[in-house]
């Protein structure tokens, strides 16, 4: 009997390694060139559901126009399960895949990317937006981020953000007039959806102090209050907030030392809170209703939405026009209006065996100009190529769906750089120069009183007390600043790959 | 050896082989998705492995990761702050356990009385949330506590922060569970009720026993190896909490627990070494609170 039961345990454990030994092959996500000498292709991405119809068209029609390469889409709509599977995958990366800023720098670092920057002529590059792809640009040797002679290229935009403040025409023009025929200090309306010179924080301040009485009691001709339970903003975008008030996360873009105790961040952090006192935004943690919901069901004058947020929009909301303007300009000196760049970029695995064909595809999504008119006539977001900023913002092809926002070519503005008046930009987001972003979430929950350390920023403590902003991120700075320099340990000159 | 022996051995062997053949799949299964990954997160927790910038096999790099005992000081350094307030967060969500039970027990009590009608309906009922799924248990939960509209503030006309204040968020999160575990605990404990034999109750009632007395002497002794069984599985399955942690709280600090702080810390951010130490120790913490539990029990589980 003991021999059969040792026999029986050899054959379990044979069962068990030939189940392992099964589950460590490439997981079919790697491409391969069939005997017909046709290339395969897996291209990888996330989100929405509604960004994978518009990604499985583009694949369609790409695939109907090669015979030579087929795309397989794979799509994940859980982020953080899609990201925790690529970093299980090890080396065996799909031959395409979409990175978003955060995970960029951690994977082309490790050598897992490829470098196709010799592949990419002049003529395509300068088609881009410099903004749209300077962050896929990588020198191994500094370990920098941007361009430089001895950068590669390593990725293409998907997307490029960015935030622009949106705000309910029908809900802002009723109050303006209501106030104005009430105040001899009028309200100039131009001035406050002015494209190219955005309010500052103490306008918007301003503004929100005349406009919120106004909000909740404006009624309708039949006598009932017109907007009830309305706030003038349901939330303001932290990042935009701070780069808008001539400040950084960091000491420089080479993100080593953070830079949250600099009076400009605090400045930044302190606009918010002076929005919670006021009133502007509703109380934080009462609210069930999510800022967006708030806005789309019409309930908040203003908020803030990237392009991609375009297609959700034309579904969601109902009964009212919508706008954007840029993000407003803070209060420092230097300041310029700035929202954060950004989202993903289409990268091709360094151990692709289809990298030219899978480069081939990138390209199209990428730089085709009939794939770019059908990602942002989708609502998807705002054109790759310069060419196409002029027709977006005019819809001149007529491919939009619907034409809200009117002034769509701030987005542009803001990726540009520059509007007419050089008031308006934008930088990459603050995770796009680490290796992980759970700095910035603990950030964010450390100012909402979440941890329990200090109450939070956005509201009045129990004797009605609010937290000193600028004393509170001197006094954590270098907590935050060890597990920021730790985490970084872990990923820098670690790379087994380089 | 007769020809009877013989058929009798292959028949004894045939049989053999069947059975082992139905339970290798839990063999397999085993080993696969316990035993080999409790293996390499221990391995894991004393190296500095980076899933997401390693692009060789750990195994083929192990001794050039090797960093000691490395993660596990940081630990208690880098990340002492989460770390100790995960700990924390799970200790007082032990408190679930014994609740869990002792209400239990009270409804099991009532419902093993013979004039209780429909017993079988409120045992279904009570039954219900555990076979229910966690996830969406955790959202009505939500919608229940929720700061703004959720019925507990509505129908109290409270404005209390359930699911903001970190006092109040542990609070909800005790009671969550506490509901969520009293199906189970209920089922068991009336099983074992059930089953007493009924000549113990006759002579404390020839004695002059009251219910109460009945109860203690009675009734509780027998049960205990089911309420230690309860217990038991209670505090390692509390440990393991995270559910709650994700969906109900939505990963406030406040309400995180040690799993939650190796999904968040660990596996999120790529940092396998710190999410292995992690396991490791809380692995052992359940090892060593069981075995205590198992010593404890000598003194006051009944072992007929």
């Amino acid at each position: 009997m003991k021999k059969l039961s040792g026999i029986f345990l050899a054959i379990v454990l044979t069962l068990s390694c030939f189940v392992i030994g099964a589950g460590c092959g490439d997981g079919g996500y790697q491409g391969y060139i069939d005997s017909e000498g046709v290339a395969h292709v897996v291209f990888m991405g996330r989100d929405e559901d509604n960004e994978k119809l518009n990604y499985k068209r583009i694949v369609d029609k790409f695939n109907a126009s090669q015979n030579s390469i087929k795309v397989k889409l794979e799509w994940f709509t859980d982020s953080s399960g899609y990201n925790v599977m690529l970093d299980g995958l090890g080396k065996n990366l799909p031959d395409c895949l979409m990175l978003s800023n955060a995970m960029f720098l951690r994977y082309v670092s490790a050598g897992k990317l490829y470098d196709f920057k010799s592949f990419i002529i002049e003529e395509e590059l300068s088609s881009l937006y410099t903004e749209g792809y300077s962050a896929y640009c990588y020198d191994p040797a500094t370990g920098k981020l941007g361009i430089s002679d001895n950068a590669g290229m390593y990725g293409l935009p998907k997307d490029m953000g960015p935030f622009a403040l949106c705000y309910n025409v029908n809900m802002l023009t009723d109050c303006v007039e209501a106030y104005n025929k009430a105040n001899t200090d009028k309200i100039d309306l131009e001035r406050v959806t002015s494209t190219t010179n955005p309010m500052t924080f103490t306008e918007f301040i301003t503004l929100g102090k005349k406009l919120k009485p106004i909000l909740n009691t404006l009624k309708n001709s039949d006598g009932n209050i017109k907007y009830k339970d309305s706030f003038v903003c349901s939330a303001y975008d932290l990042q935009s907030a701070v780069y808008s008030n001539n400040a950084n996360f960091f000491t420089d873009d080479n993100a080593e030392e953070l830079a949250i105790d600099s009076d400009n961040f605090a400045g930044a952090v302190s606009f918010i809170q002076q929005l919670y006192k006021e009133g502007i935004l509703p109380s934080a943690g009462k609210s069930s209703t999510g800022a967006e919901t708030l806005f789309t069901s019409g309930r908040a004058m203003f908020f803030y939405t990237g392009p991609w947020k375009m297609k959700t929009f034309w579904e969601s909301v109902e009964g009212f026009e919508w706008d954007i303007v840029p993000v407003l300009c803070g209060d420092a000196e230097g300041s310029v209006s700035t929202s954060y760049v950004g989202g993903m970029g289409l990268c091709i695995s360094a151990n692709s065996t289809v990298k030219n064909q899978a480069l081939t595809f990138l390209k199209y999504v990428a730089l085709d100009v009939g794939a770019q008119r059908d990602l942002y006539g989708n609502g998807q977001c705002i054109p790759n190529l310069t060419e196409l900023a002029e027709e977006f913002s005019t819809n001149s092809q007529n491919l939009l769906k619907k034409q809200q926002p009117l002034h769509r070519g701030v987005w542009v503005d803001c990726v540009n750089g520059t509007s007419e008046t050089d008031k308006v930009g934008g930088k990459y987001r603050a995770e796009a120069y680490t290796y992980s972003e759970t700095w910035f979430t603990d950030l964010s929950e450390f100012m909402s009183g979440n941890t329990g350390e200090v109450s939070s920023f956005w509201k009045a403590d129990n004797s009605g007390k609010w937290t000193d902003v600028a004393a509170a991120l001197k006094a954590k700075k270098p907590d935050f600043q060890r597990q920021f320099e730790a985490v970084r340990n872990q990923f820098v000159n670690k790379s087994s790959g380089k | 050896m007769t020809k009877e022996n013989t058929n009798r051995s292959t028949l004894k062997r045939r049989e053999h082989w069947t059975a082992m053949a139905f339970i290798s799949f839990k063999y397999v299964g085993f080993i696969l998705f316990v035993f080999l990954p409790v293996i390499v997160s221990i391995l894991y927790s004393f190296c500095n492995y980076n899933g997401a910038i390693e692009t060789e096999p750990f195994f083929s790099r192990i001794g050039a990761l090797w960093s000691g005992f490395d993660c596990y000081k940081q630990l208690f350094t880098v990340y002492s702050v989460h770390f100790q307030r995960a700990v924390l967060n799970n200790l007082i969500f032990l408190i679930s356990v014994p609740l869990g039970i002792i209400v239990g027990l009270v409804i099991a009590g009532i419902l093993s009385r013979p004039f209780i009608k429909g017993s079988n309906v409120f045992r279904l009922l009570i039954y219900m949330p555990v076979v229910a799924s966690a996830v969406a248990m955790n959202i009505i939960w939500r919608y229940i506590f929720d700061n703004e509209s959720g019925i507990i503030n509505k129908v109290f006309g409270t404005e209390l922060m359930w699911l903001t204040d970190g006092h109040l968020l542990r609070t909800a999160i005790i009671v969550k569970t506490v509901w969520g575990s009293i199906g189970k605990t209920m089922m068991l404990l009336l099983a074992a009720m059930l089953a007493i034999d009924g000549s113990y109750y006759e002579a404390a009632t020839v004695d002059g026993a009251g219910e109460f007395r009945k109860f203690v002497k009675i009734t509780f002794p027998l049960i205990t190896p089911t309420v230690f069984y309860l217990l038991t599985t209670g505090v390692i399955g509390n440990l393991q909490m995270y559910t709650d942690s994700l969906i109900f709280a939505a990963g406030n600090h406040q309400a995180r627990t040690i799993v939650y702080f190796i999904w968040n810390y660990g596996i999120k951010s790529s940092l396998y070494g710190i999410a292995g130490a992690a396991s490791t120790l809380l692995s052992l913490a359940i090892l060593i609170l069981t075995v205590v539990q198992f010593k404890i029990s000598n003194s006051w589980v009944y072992e007929g």
